[in-house]
């Protein structure tokens, strides 16, 4: 896999503050990539240093090939950018906006106008073409905001909390349509301080916080890097003192760093160790005479997983742990 | 799969990026009544502002000399027509600039702009034609009243055009000057309020600021010459430069050209020019500095002689033209400013808050004393225009915008201001 965004030692600082403190990101053709941070930590900084808004203080990156630095016109060319707070313009119909950003990149009249069909049915608001922009609901130009970003067919989608706003339904439908984006082709650069939404969506995550990057690459990868256990929750039969037994076995394991009970008979587990020492581990209690019923991974490990990274403390303690 | 854009030439590009920017401009402001609203509001003004100024020269005209001169009524109505568009302009352009760029910032949808392959240069001439489009239109509109001179007489054709080169001047001056104020603000409030006390302090604190430097080297000069002649070489007038953004001065002297009486605005274009010195040995009628319309020279001594010489001729002709290339030049730096202001690769970063009103001082200067690359070295009240300009620029973090072009003359200009950052 090819990457198509290369960034390497941004840097951005405003006055005394540093925004940016050298961030480094790779990010492959075809992928969702997350970037998620507290608020604060930098994410917009980078993404608008990425959409050639802001000019870096230091480093560079490579957007298909061209540099930000160097060529910023060809940066914009494959580019499709969609700010924070989406803009939509007032006394505008919804195909005008769309043609107003086509006319910008120098799209032709005929291409512009089967392109405008196109987008809007991509985006699901055919019906709406001839409505005034500022009468759409918040999803509606949330996703026009999206369709603007996509009239020149860029090969990257700089994304910027996209979901910020919208209720639950919408973000549904905004997840859909991203993989949608993704399954023709689009490599899609999404930032977000709401973690379990990019969790289902993105193929890689970059961890940001203070400016830096902490943590980059696969959900897996990182976790297996940071050696950050997941978290099993383990059901077993029997007395409250075979459950105690159960967990002092558990506990006694290596892959295992705390074990503790829940209520009626769950352990809830923090290992350390891939889905081989996780089955492992399972047929080893089988083995021992426990009778497990349930034996599951806790979901939202990317939000513990970001917890334990950006905030000091409990990384320390999981340092600890380990 | 990638669409493939053909590359233009770079001309096109941005020929391309004005005419987006513009169209989408014009849709967003012609929609709806309210241009219609405006329009029709404007041209009834026009048309009843002359109607009683029609009326009221044929009556004073009939009673001074029991016929009515038809020139005379002509005359009257053009002046009047004159200052009152010159006073549209001057609210209008403002007004349909002031939010192009702060409201785009307020929505997020300029940097959605900036990210398209249109240059910023392309975003604010998009921006700019479509607001003078919009003031064309209401100055265009007027032209029908203003042909109603032509049934009176007095004033030529070559007079409107005069009258209309001016305007448009005028027009992309402010034009231009609001755009500025909207890219150094955040918000579209500040930026308006700005723009209209800008508007204010271009036209009558200049006016009011030249009358009053002028009165002080009136009585500074009578003052050194007591018991003796009054030489009036010895007068040391504020300089003109000054006055060249103020389009007042400048429909004065497209007024002279049809004034027959060497009065009234030929006496004041005759005084601006610093010709007065001419009138030496008491054989030029002695005319009365008229206060000007509109709040010219406010701050006028008292009971000035102005003397004008016979053999002088007509001095029209003499201010106009240099004031209209001062206020291009200003409009060209303006355009160039806003283009740096707006680029995300400009060199020098918007001012904090405080700091933006300074510039705008500073840009004031600039237009009023210092884009005089000729004659108004000599007069000393030039080089204490700079100081003030300089003051500003040891704030050397915010205010470069402005200060850089605020040399003390023409030559020492530090290069071409905000254009050398492009």
């Amino acid at each position: 896999m090819s990457a198509i965004v290369r960034a390497s030692g941004l840097v951005k600082r405003y006055d005394r503050t540093v925004a940016v403190a050298g961030v480094d990101l790779e990010i492959g053709a075809g992928e969702i990539f997350g970037l998620v941070g507290p608020n604060g930590a930098g994410k917009t900084t980078t993404l608008r240093i990425l959409a050639t808004l802001i000019r870096p203080d230091g480093g560079d990156a490579e957007i298909a090939g061209s540099s930000l630095s160097r060529n910023p016109n060809d940066v914009r060319r494959v580019l499709g950018f969609m700010p924070d707070s989406f803009g939509v313009y007032d006394e505008m119909k919804v195909w005008e906006y769309l043609d107003f950003f086509a006319r910008c990149y120098g799209i032709p009249a005929d291409r512009r106008r089967r392109m405008i069909g196109d987008l809007l049915d991509l985006v699901d608001l055919g019906p709406k073409r001839d409505t005034y922009v500022q009468g759409l609901s918040r999803g509606m130009q949330q996703r026009l905001c999206l369709a603007h970003a996509l009239v020149h067919d860029p090969q990257v989608l700089l994304l910027d909390e996209p979901a910020s706003g919208l209720d639950p339904r919408a973000r549904v439908e905004l997840r859909e349509l991203l993989r949608e984006l993704r399954s023709l082709g689009k490599t899609i650069l999404v930032s977000s301080h709401i973690l379990p939404e990019l969790e289902e969506l993105c193929t890689s995550v970059a961890i940001i916080d203070r400016g830096r990057v902490l943590a980059h690459g696969p959900v897996a990868e990182i976790e297996r890097r940071l050696r950050v256990g997941a978290v099993y929750r383990i059901r077993v039969l029997g007395d409250p003192a075979a459950v105690e037994a159960a967990r002092a076995w558990l506990e006694a394991r290596a892959s295992v760093a705390t074990a503790a009970i829940l209520k009626d008979g769950e352990i809830e587990l923090g290992f350390q160790g891939d889905d081989e020492a996780a089955s492992g581990l399972l047929a080893d209690a089988v083995m021992a005479g426990m009778r497990i019923t349930t034996f599951a991974r806790a979901a939202s490990d990317l939000e513990e997983l970001f917890l334990q990274v950006t905030d000091p403390s409990a990384a320390g303690a999981a340092g600890a742990a380990a | 799969m990638s669409l493939v854009i053909p590359r233009r030439n770079a001309l096109r590009q941005v020929a391309g990026g004005i005419a987006a920017v513009s169209t989408k401009e014009l849709r967003g402001r012609m929609r709806g009544r309210r241009a219609f609203v405006l329009l029709t509001v404007h041209l009834v003004a026009v048309s009843g502002f002359a109607f009683f100024v029609e009326e009221i020269a044929v009556r004073s005209s009939g009673n001074a000399f029991g016929g009515v001169q038809s020139a005379d009524i002509g005359r009257a109505l053009f002046t009047a027509l004159l200052f009152f568009l010159t006073i549209v302009v001057l609210i209008l352009g403002p007004a349909s600039t002031s939010g192009a760029i702060s409201l785009e910032r307020e929505k997020q949808t300029l940097d959605m702009l900036i990210t398209t392959p249109v240059s910023s240069l392309a975003i604010v001439l998009g921006k700019l034609v479509a607001a003078l489009g919009w003031m064309a239109l209401l100055l265009l509109g007027s032209i029908p009243v203003l042909a109603l001179v032509f049934m009176f007489g007095g004033v030529g054709p070559e007079d409107l055009v005069r009258a209309y080169v001016v305007l448009a001047t005028t027009a992309l001056l402010y034009g231009s000057l609001g755009l500025f104020v909207s890219a150094l603000f955040k918000r579209t409030q500040a930026a308006t309020v700005l723009n209209l006390v800008l508007a204010l302090v271009m036209t009558l604190g200049t006016g009011g600021l030249f009358g009053g430097l002028s009165a002080l080297a009136f009585a500074d000069l009578q003052q050194r010459s007591v018991n003796m002649p009054v030489d009036w070489t010895q007068l040391r007038l504020p300089p003109q430069a000054m006055l060249w953004a103020n389009p007042f001065v400048a429909d004065l002297d497209v007024l002279c050209h049809s004034d027959t009486s060497m009065s009234g605005s030929c006496a004041v274009v005759l005084f601006v020019t610093g010709r007065i010195d001419l009138a030496q040995g008491g054989q030029a009628m002695a005319v009365q500095a008229q206060p000007l319309p509109a709040g010219g020279f406010a701050g006028d001594g008292p009971g000035v002689q102005v003397a004008a010489p016979q053999n002088l001729g007509m001095p029209e002709d003499s201010y106009w033209p240099v004031s209209v290339a001062a206020m291009l030049v200003l409009s060209m730096l303006l355009i160039a400013g806003t283009t740096q202001l707006i680029s995300p690769t400009r060199r020098w970063r918007r001012p904090r808050r405080g700091h933006a009103a300074i510039s705008a001082g500073g840009v004031l200067f600039a237009s009023g004393a210092v884009v005089s690359p000729d004659a108004d070295a000599a007069f000393p009240t030039a080089a204490s225009a700079s100081v003030d300009a300089d003051g500003f620029d040891s704030d050397a973090d915010s205010v470069g915008s402005a200060a850089p072009e605020a040399g003390p003359d023409g030559a020492t200009d530090r290069g071409a201001g905000p254009g050398a950052g492009t």
